[in-house]
């Protein structure tokens, strides 16, 4: 014979320990995919205005490292553009 | 004669020359192995992680907090594949952020471009990282057409989140994924010559020479061999005909999602 249930509202889930660590899981995949998501765009965002040799030498990683805008003032010099 | 025209006085019969140079050329199973082994992996890992990323945003409580991290996951479709190709030179070049963390850790530094045996994992790596969101959206699409009736009676039933998944939502956009399926099959072999041409170096071209990429090179570089290399282009959409018709009568014969 069913037991009664103690609550009157059926929503309230008897298994909220299991669904808690969905949901906990769930956040970390989904940040983690957003960070590898994001960083990469960060970067194309800071590398442009860093120093070009920092870039190459693998100095920027979270905050451009000597704000310069040779690259756009090459890219605006030229004649064909 | 009957059949002799102006066509006829200028080009010559040779029936299937170009395909039997094709089929003994020493090209040949190389290209072949490397197109299907980089085709096969690729539709191995890029085919469910789009279901699986559709599903776990479904899944998500906050709905703003599901749109926004759509948008994160579309948001790199948009990239140009050069300025992709030139991000992967920067992160996995000798000191590149991948380098960095390995050589923090112990590891020897690795020019991956010169690396024959990196070129898969990075273009089936920076492939999906391209695309999957863009994949998701139509999944997230039939999801969100899935019956609340159907969730409500799950939990009365006693369904964790989890189980909905399985029982309730993949189920539904079953119909789709069959379909999504049978189409990423038929493009299995169809894969582009234009990232692969970019990530080529001379050191990696043993993995990275693909059908397409020869057929571009023997077709329009150099000194073009266009009848080669068309032949070689009808060659793999014949193998992409087959692959396809193979899927759909498999599909047909197991449940009744068919493309035709």
């Amino acid at each position: 014979m069913p037991v009664k249930s103690k609550t009157s509202r059926p929503w309230s889930s008897q298994s909220g320990m299991s669904d808690k660590i969905f949901y906990l899981l769930n956040c970390i995949f989904l940040g983690f995919l957003a960070l590898v998501i994001i960083y990469p765009l960060y970067f194309i965002i800071i590398a442009p205005i860093s120093d070009p040799d920092a870039v190459l030498g693998g100095d920027v990683i979270l905050f451009p490292v000597g704000i310069t805008f040779s690259g756009f003032e090459a890219i605006l010099q030229r004649s064909d553009v | 004669m009957p059949g002799d025209s102006i066509i006829s006085l200028l080009t010559q019969w040779v029936g299937f020359e170009n395909f039997v140079r094709f089929f003994n050329g020493v090209q040949f199973w190389p290209l072949m192995s490397n197109t299907f082994v980089l085709c096969v992996l690729g539709f191995i890992i890029g085919f469910p992680l789009p279901i699986i990323v559709a599903l776990s945003l479904n899944a998500l409580k906050g709905k703003r907090s599901a749109k926004l991290l759509q948008t994160i996951f579309t948001a790199p479709h948009f990239i140009s594949l050069v300025v992709l190709v030139g991000m992967l030179t920067l992160f996995f070049g000798r000191y590149g952020l991948v380098n960095n963390i390995a050589s923090a850790l112990g590891a020897d530094r690795i020019s991956y471009f010169l690396e024959s045996s990196a070129f898969r994992p990075m273009y089936i790596l920076s492939s999906n990282w391209q695309d999957f969101g863009w994949s998701a959206i139509i999944y997230i699409a039939a999801l969100s057409n899935v019956d609340q009736g159907l969730h409500e009676a799950a939990i009365l039933d006693g369904a964790n989140r989890f189980q909905r998944i399985l029982h309730v939502d993949l189920p539904a956009i079953m119909p789709m994924v069959s379909v999504m399926l049978i189409m990423s099959i038929g493009g299995l072999m169809g894969v582009g010559y234009e990232k692969t041409l970019l990530m080529q170096t001379d050191a990696n071209l043993g993995m990275s020479e693909l059908i397409a990429t020869y057929v571009y090179k023997e077709g329009l570089t150099g000194v073009p061999n266009q009848d080669y290399a068309t032949a070689i282009g009808l060659f793999n959409s014949v193998i992409n005909v087959v692959l396809l018709f193979i899927v759909n009568t498999t599909s047909k014969k197991f449940s009744e999602n068919t493309l035709f």
